[in-house]
């Protein structure tokens, strides 16, 4: 599909990281369903979600889709760095997981582009679409 | 694709007075090399809720006596048994409980959680 780009709607993924409370996996995974069922196809994740947490809720719910029915967009570069101290404490920065790594700020890989959260700049976008 | 049929099973296990949060805070990430023995052990999922001493597990896996089984001589869960050992108390040993009926409280891990 060449327009997967340009879905109007866009599911933001903070929630499945346990942005504010903690969610099941299940819980994830319900709400995930409910927007594909509804025609979303369009989604937005972070590594600082939950530390890891929504991209790997995230993953696992499209494993099964289609590679060419969706797009995925993240932050490219974010580092997540191991932190045995913050292990034994919640996230300070929202989100209901333990703080077993701490944002170590950005990749120097010129790759690694960010998103920019208020322009939607390609660079940042991943596309499943292939070429 | 459909999902393979799963055994989900729940189990009450007590804590030692007075170490409930020290519990909390050494339980709250998991050694990555557990979590992976966990997994390959086919669990899929586990969720820890605590009321007050009582902790209450609620555990999703592929197979339940091939989990116990393969965690009971594996030395990375023995040695988190032994790690865990004084924060739980051993006399009032597990209670399974497939349909919890009194509040199970607060949620203090999940293994969906990061790991450390």
């Amino acid at each position: 599909m060449a327009d997967t780009m340009s879905t109007r709607l866009v599911l933001g993924c903070a929630q499945l990281g346990n942005l504010d409370e903690p969610r099941t996996d299940e819980q994830a995974r319900t709400i995930l369903e409910a927007a594909w069922d509804t025609g979303i196809r369009d989604f937005d994740t972070a590594p600082h979600y939950g530390l890891g947490l929504s991209e790997r809720r995230l993953g696992k719910f499209l494993r099964d889709k289609p590679r060419g029915a969706f797009t995925v967009s993240t932050e490219v570069g974010r580092l997540l760095v191991p932190d045995v101290e913050g292990a034994s404490h919640m996230d300070s920065e929202g989100f209901a997981v333990p703080a077993a790594f701490r944002r170590g700020g950005t990749s120097p890989h010129p790759a690694c582009a960010h998103r920019s959260r208020t322009a939607w700049t390609a660079s940042g976008w991943i596309t499943s679409t292939g070429s | 694709m459909a999902a393979p049929p799963t055994d989900a099973f729940a189990f009450r296990t007590r804590l030692v007075p007075g170490r409930e949060l020290d519990y909390e805070r050494f339980h709250r990430a998991i050694p990555t090399d557990l979590d992976r023995a966990m997994r390959a052990a086919g669990v899929l999922g586990w969720r820890i809720y605590r009321n007050e001493t009582v902790l209450t597990h609620i555990v999703e896996a592929l197979d339940r006596a091939r989990m116990q089984s393969l965690l009971s001589r594996d030395p990375i869960n023995l040695l988190w048994q032994e790690q865990v050992s004084p924060f739980i108390d051993a006399e009032s040993g597990s209670t399974l409980d497939d349909q919890p009926s009194a509040a199970p409280g607060a949620l203090i891990w999940d293994m969906s959680w990061p790991t450390r």
